[in-house]
């Protein structure tokens, strides 16, 4: 045997100064994480919860395994025991607010306006830790984001919240009708009011949302590299509108399905047809939010954030919209609840292999020449379990 | 020993190296930089993190100088481990193989069945013994000082008619005291509560209920819907008594929240809203429970104080025959809707309470009756 190394393959036959595209594989199957999940879900039932943050880990390092840009994989770096502290000081939190409720609704309103102004440090941490834990081809991702961009990036949808739990402190009869009003009468101008806020609240909330990626987008630092998107809340404003021709074209199938679970079992019983016609009509609607428009929106959004992404040697590609991921959704939704969630995993498989082979890299420069950036801080894994506690997305 | 890429964690290049086990150590052998020259690391093997071997997934190994190994292909790699003999973890051995798979999802269906037959309902009976009186009290006070802000006013029944509603009660509940009713299990002194009138507004409806610590609060409409069957009256708040007796606010709020905890665990953390559906299912299943409780509570009282359920059973009939504005309606209108009313399992499936047409049936049933001729 000879005693020289194998060389490593040549790259392709691109010119130096060429682009290189970049593809991405996910590995993993259904199978696999099956066996991964179902252990984790029965440790984390045997001990009450506790396992949840070893559960988290295992599962982040297994996906970021399968992960494979240009052939190699993301990695995990995440350990077992910062993530339980983390998880620890989230549930202490949660447990403190759920606590204060009990109490009476001023602590409730304290500790919520408290939580609400902390909110933005938690989730930069865990951003921090999120990305500083994870590694392509040994360097390290990190995330640069300030304190003053979490803030300015949350306020939008922040304030509304604080104003809701002001005013229901307060309570709106106490502001809008007088002492002898009878209870029926709303007055007209506290329902123009509630349209009003809801709307502006909307309005604010997109603005957030667009704000957040931006900061978000803008944090991730990999070698020398850093990303710059250019998104506006008027891109969110044309995906609601998209969303709600979904929904509006989904009102003639509910509104069958209402006619045929609801009105034709109960002839004569105009009350239990309406009930139960309202009831089968929702629920398809429902139904199709969380699928057909869920999957639309993830698309869309994806697409236009990472198309519009670019550093100073890269340059992204997402094509998930020509993919059908809201059909996806619909059958994942149809087979976990037929298998009464065991489906799960193989959901979580699909949509996750869905959106990554849907994203290809363009590199204009060549990788192997990049080295290690300053490393940052490494944040906190309690933002890391924020993010689980509210659904908010930490991850790539 | 195994060929892997080195990443020396500087420079995003990959390496081409090799993995040797000799003694207690690990030897990573690699082309040096300048190309011919063998570079060699050595690590104690216990002291590093080695990776589990999951299905799929490329095997990655970090160094402590935060350098890393990596295996592109799994099944080498595992079958290198293996031939050195390097332990692998008992976990991991549970994830490699389909019966213990099979096994765990056998083991987490009889968790779930047994969990919701007697673990949920024992823990929350626990916690619901523990809860002391005087919090439950002030969880009511507030509550009623709450309600009291933003929807109720003031009841307009007048004080006398209030008075005489009260009295009744106690004297019915002073009769069922003296009987010593099995079904009641009362401590050596009936319940504590306190009957408060509020006026409501419309929606609301002719409705009662009771908060934690024994406020029962009657609304002006139901006085007024039932004012001709004052044994009516008397049922509801015997109803009312049943839902303090067996603590059903603080044990539905115990159940909620544990069971949102477990539906959560299983559905994972990137749910959505549907996530919240069975959680609410199975608390409007608990609720029905809740509420049929309460009903044989109401009975056992009413009877032990020497009357019957009539009065409750009218109150249904007249409770699920209400018009847009919740206003009676006409009895003909009535008995017509009850000859076409059928059992509709998507509203019941949803709803906190058993259908009216159960429990009509059930205060009107031989055994409901009235001890008195």
């Amino acid at each position: 045997m000879s005693a020289s190394l194998p060389t490593p393959a040549p790259p392709p036959d691109t010119p130096p100064q060429g682009a290189r595209v970049l593809s991405i594989r996910f590995t993993g199957s259904g199978r696999g994480y099956f066996r991964i999940w179902i252990f984790n879900t029965l440790l984390i039932f045997l001990t009450l919860g506790l396992y949840w943050p070893f559960a988290k880990a295992r599962r982040l390092r297994w996906f970021h395994a399968n992960t494979l840009i240009d052939g190699h994989a993301l990695a995990f770096h995440g350990e077992s025991w910062p993530l339980f502290r983390g998880f620890a000081v989230m549930a202490a939190l949660t447990g403190v607010y759920l606590a204060s409720g009990l109490m009476s609704a001023t602590v409730a309103s304290i500790t919520a306006l408290g939580l609400a102004a902390a909110w933005p440090l938690l989730w930069r941490s865990g951003l921090r830790f999120r990305l500083a834990q994870t590694s392509w081809r040994g360097l390290r991702l990190g995330f640069a984001g300030d304190v003053k961009g979490a803030y300015a990036a949350s306020t939008p949808v922040l304030l509304p919240l604080i104003a809701m739990v002001l005013l229901s402190a307060l309570g709106p009869p106490a502001l809008w009708s007088g002492h002898d009003a009878a209870p029926d009468e709303a007055p007209e101008a506290f329902g123009v009011a509630t349209t009003a806020s809801l709307v502006l609240t909307l309005i604010l909330a997109l603005w957030g949302l667009a704000r957040s990626r931006r900061y978000h987008l803008a944090g991730i630092r990999y070698a020398a590299q850093s990303l710059a998107v250019d998104i506006g809340p008027g891109f969110y404003l044309m995906l609601m509108g998209q969303c709600a021709l979904i929904l509006l074209a989904a009102l003639p199938v509910a509104l069958i399905v209402a006619l045929v679970l609801g009105v034709l079992p109960h002839e004569g019983d105009p009350d239990a047809a309406m009930t139960d016609g309202v009831i089968a009509g929702l629920g398809v609607m429902l139904v199709t939010a969380a699928t057909l428009v869920r999957g639309w929106w993830t698309a869309l959004e994806q697409d236009r954030l990472l198309n519009a992404c670019r550093s100073a040697e890269l340059r992204f590609h997402s094509r998930l919209t020509h993919r059908s991921l809201g059909a996806l959704h619909a059958r994942n939704l149809m087979w976990t609840l037929l298998t009464m969630g065991l489906y799960r995993p193989f959901a979580v498989v699909a949509v996750s292999r869905m959106r990554w082979e849907a994203v290809t890299v363009e590199v204009h420069g060549d990788v192997d020449t990049w080295t290690a950036g300053a490393a940052g801080q490494p944040g906190s894994a309690t933002g890391e379990f924020g993010g689980d506690l509210l659904g908010q997305d930490i991850s790539l | 020993m195994i060929d892997v890429l080195y990443f020396d964690g500087h420079c995003a290049r990959a390496h081409a190296a090799r993995l040797r086990i000799v003694g207690h150590e690990l030897l990573i052998e690699r082309e040096g930089p300048t190309g011919s020259a063998l570079q060699a690391h050595r690590h104690p093997v216990a002291a590093l993190r080695w990776p589990e071997p999951l299905p799929q997934g490329q095997r990655q190994l970090p160094l402590p100088d935060g350098s890393m190994v990596v295996g592109v292909d799994a099944a080498v790699w595992d079958r290198w481990i293996r031939s050195v003999n390097l332990p692998i973890g008992w976990m991991a051995h549970g994830m490699s193989h389909w019966r213990y798979a099979t096994l765990a999802v056998a083991l987490i269906a009889l968790m779930a069945l047994s969990l919701g037959r007697w673990g949920l309902p024992w823990v929350v009976e626990e916690a619901v013994q523990r809860v002391p009186d005087r919090l439950e009290a002030e969880w009511g006070a507030t509550g009623l000082a709450e309600l009291d802000r933003r929807w109720l006013r003031p009841s307009l029944v007048p004080e006398a008619q209030q008075q005489q509603i009260r009295s009744a009660f106690d004297d019915l509940t002073a009769r069922a005291a003296q009987t010593r009713d099995e079904r009641l299990s009362w401590r050596p002194v009936r319940p504590a509560y306190r009957i408060e009138f509020r006026s409501a507004p419309a929606r609301f409806g002719p409705n009662a209920f009771a908060l934690p610590g024994g406020t029962l609060v009657l609304t002006d409409a139901f006085i007024e819907l039932m004012a001709d069957h004052p044994e009516a009256i008397l049922g509801v708040l015997a109803h009312e008594l049943g839902h303090v007796h067996h603590r059903h606010g603080v044990r539905s709020l115990l159940q909620a929240a544990l069971l949102s905890m477990a539906y959560a665990i299983w559905i994972g953390d990137q749910a959505g809203v549907l996530a919240t559906v069975p959680t609410y299912l199975t608390t409007a299943a608990y609720s029905r429970e809740a509420e049929r409780e309460a009903d044989a509570y109401a009975l056992a009282l009413l009877q032990a104080g020497g009357l019957g359920g009539e009065g409750l059973a009218v109150f249904f009939e007249r409770l699920s025959c209400l018009d847009a504005h919740n206003r009676p309606r006409p009895a003909v209108e009535c008995h017509a809707k009850a000859r076409a009313e059928r059992p509709s399992l998507l509203s019941i499936g949803i709803s906190s309470h058993p259908a009216s047409s159960e429990r009509i049936r059930f205060f009107r049933a031989p055994g409901a009756q009235s001890a008195r001729p």
